[in-house]
């Protein structure tokens, strides 16, 4: 793989809260990379450190609780100079310049994620003022032309509306057209489509593909819906209890799942027309402070060895730029 | 808009009428009247007075007609601009108004001034802080301005001011500035004396403003909004300040509208204990003497100001927050 291609690399990335309770490794020596122009799934159920870990890409773990404890998020920017994003003060300039500016982020519940006193407009246009040295004036014609990018009618009358008078799949529109309106790198969707329904679902990915091809961002989306990786992404990474357990291609992954947690996420898929009962992955996520000895996940495998309960298993490459972290595949 | 504000004063207009009524109904529900009182106050010093002067007396101030006559006939004066006439000081209502309400005023917008410019930098210092010593420090503060009664910090004040100064900071001027014409010494006077009553007065109400300011920031802290401004890589300043703050102020400004009369009559038993030429203390007298145009006058004024107040908290609101329309 050429290296230019290359946008951001998480390698070993530790994300730790220091809770009364004990160290909970929400993300625990996560590795990935997200490549120019491509879209990179993150899957897994809740509570793994899907969220975590793109909090810890835009420095916006919580504090005072939540650090980075170790590894690197290494950012190649718009002259193919190298940052360590893991090792910036998260509210340095230099940070605040690749937030909103270089990677952009969208949230899970559009109702909730725009200010409710200020209007699109006005928060649209703070995002490019901040970045893009632009006038009053330029910056609101570049908010309505992004408004009409992202398929808002009548951009220039809304502009001037409040969150409020939006319905949930307007607000998410406006978030994209704010997250894209200082022409991101990279944009980190997190359980985009979640709080809407599924016609409006289906809009909102379609017009994130629709983005991509003609703005050419990254996009790393954050999902526990298969369906929506099978759509959007090229590579996916699958997350448990706070690791990477397999990463491939997602043709790859669809074809030829190796965990035996991807296996049972796709299997737990409702297929149309099949009326037998759905198939669920039993037990539960463990909790991130009390990870029980060896695998994760060994607990809720039906082929775990004696040896899944005992040590901890390592990243199998299995070709393919396809690798998995179970000893079935050792 | 200004549809709503005219609909809001016709509203207001009942609601006088009524207060009006309950409050002459309320001042008079004790036994007797004021004449009783006043003779039992003559004949506690050994002066007798004769039927004849009694009826004199009653006649004069109207109490020997039925109740509704006299309502009727202070209302009406009421409306006319004329208060009617005090039993106790012996004065024209209106004259006791326009000697003492400028004082009246200014004790209580400073005091309103203060606990605000105080309690919104406290209570947003204390909410990004959370836990800090100094917020802690502020919560302590606090409860103690809460706890503490305002006639022992007003008496705690006096003492202290008596023996580290050498005067004890009573009233709103010294006493040769009381009746001189206007000047910049008599302002600094002024200002000498006015921040005695104002930190007292002012102390619990600010105390309880930084509670809320602080708990409504740290609720709105955690709203997802403030994480898309800190994801669009703005100043942690420009998220708290311009984001987060404008969000937390809605309660406070609901407070407003009962802040003007709170301070307005709570300052009661301040001014009596700091001498204050205010009305609080004139009001509480004339309560508890039955003198009933005076008390129902200070009445319908305090109501005149719930009802300025919260129309003022009202506009305030809808200029805050766009999702408060009024049609």
């Amino acid at each position: 793989m050429n290296n230019d291609n290359i946008l951001l690399t998480c390698s070993g990335l530790r994300t730790y809260f220091y809770t009364d309770d004990g160290v909970v490794k929400a993300v625990d020596d996560v590795n990935f990379t997200i490549e120019r122009g491509k879209t990179l799934g993150i899957v897994g159920e809740s509570g793994c450190g899907k969220s975590v870990t793109s909090h810890s890409i835009m420095q916006l773990v919580p504090k005072p609780h939540g650090k980075i404890s170790g590894g690197e998020i290494i950012y190649r920017g718009h002259d193919g100079e190298e940052v360590n994003i893991a090792d910036l003060d998260p509210f340095g300039p230099k940070m605040r310049q690749i937030r909103g500016n270089e990677i952009a982020m969208i949230f899970q519940e559009p109702m909730t994620s725009l200010n409710p006193v200020y209007s699109i407009g006005d928060q649209i246009i703070e995002s490019i003022r901040l970045h893009q040295k632009l006038n009053k004036k330029d910056a609101k014609a570049r908010a309505i032309e992004m408004l009409k990018l992202v398929g808002i009618p009548a951009a220039e009358l809304r502009v001037n509306e409040y969150p409020h008078q939006l319905s949930g799949g307007m607000r998410q529109r406006v978030m994209i057209a704010m997250a894209l309106s200082c022409n991101p790198k990279l944009l980190i969707a997190d359980e985009p489509t979640t709080a809407l329904d599924v016609t409006i679902e289906a809009q909102i990915l379609e017009l994130m593909v629709d983005l991509q091809k003609k703005l050419g961002m990254s996009i790393m989306i954050i999902t526990h819906d298969l369906g929506v990786v099978g759509e959007l992404a090229d590579d996916v990474a699958v997350m448990y209890a706070g690791k990477v357990v397999e990463n491939a291609a997602v043709v790859d992954l669809f074809d030829r799942p190796l965990h035996p947690y991807t296996q049972g996420l796709l299997n737990s898929r409702p297929v149309i027309g099949n009326k037998k009962r759905l198939f669920s992955i039993p037990g539960n996520v463990p909790h991130l402070a009390h990870l029980p000895k060896g695998c994760p996940f060994a607990a809720r495998c039906a082929n775990a060895k004696d040896i899944c309960l005992s040590e901890e298993p390592a990243v199998v490459d299995a070709g393919q730029g396809h690798s998995v972290r179970c000893w079935l595949h050792a | 808009m200004i549809r709503y504000i005219f609909k809001r004063i016709l509203n207001a207009i009942p609601l006088l009428f009524f207060v009006s009524i309950f409050g002459f109904i309320l001042i008079n529900l004790p036994p007797g009247d004021f004449l009783t009182t006043y003779l039992v106050q003559l004949s506690d010093r050994g002066t007798t007075v004769d039927q004849a002067t009694i009826e004199t007396l009653k006649a004069r101030y109207g109490l020997d007609r039925p109740m509704y006559q006299q309502y009727f006939m202070w209302i009406g004066n009421f409306l006319k601009g004329d208060m009617g006439e005090s039993f106790g000081l012996n004065r024209p209502v209106n004259d006791i108004v326009r000697d003492f309400l400028p004082a009246t005023l200014l004790v209580t917008i400073s005091t309103l001034f203060f606990t605000w410019l105080m309690a919104i930098p406290i209570g947003i210092y204390s909410a990004t802080h959370q836990h800090s010593w100094k917020d802690n420090l502020f919560t302590v503060i606090g409860f103690l301005g809460l706890a503490v009664p305002n006639f022992l910090f007003a008496l705690v004040l006096l003492v202290g001011g008596f023996t580290i100064f050498g005067n004890a900071p009573i009233g709103l001027f010294s006493p040769e500035f009381v009746d001189a014409p206007f000047s910049i010494a008599k302002l600094i006077d002024l200002l000498k004396h006015l921040w005695v009553p104002v930190l007292v007065i002012g102390t619990s109400g600010t105390a309880s403003l930084i509670r809320i300011m602080r708990g409504n920031l740290l609720d709105v802290l955690e709203q997802q909004f403030i994480q898309t401004a800190r994801s669009k890589g703005l100043s942690e300043r420009i998220v708290i300040y311009k984001h987060a703050v404008r969000n937390a102020l809605h309660p406070l400004v609901m407070q407003l509208g009962m802040q003007l009369p709170e301070i307005f009559s709570g300052a009661a038993i301040t001014s009596i204990v700091l001498n204050l030429p205010t009305l609080g203390s004139i009001y509480l007298t004339a309560v508890q003497e039955q003198d009933m145009y005076l008390a129902g006058s200070f009445l319908m004024i305090i109501t005149v100001l719930l009802v300025v107040g919260n129309l003022i908290a009202d506009i305030l609101l809808a200029v805050l927050d766009p999702r408060v329309l009024y049609d």
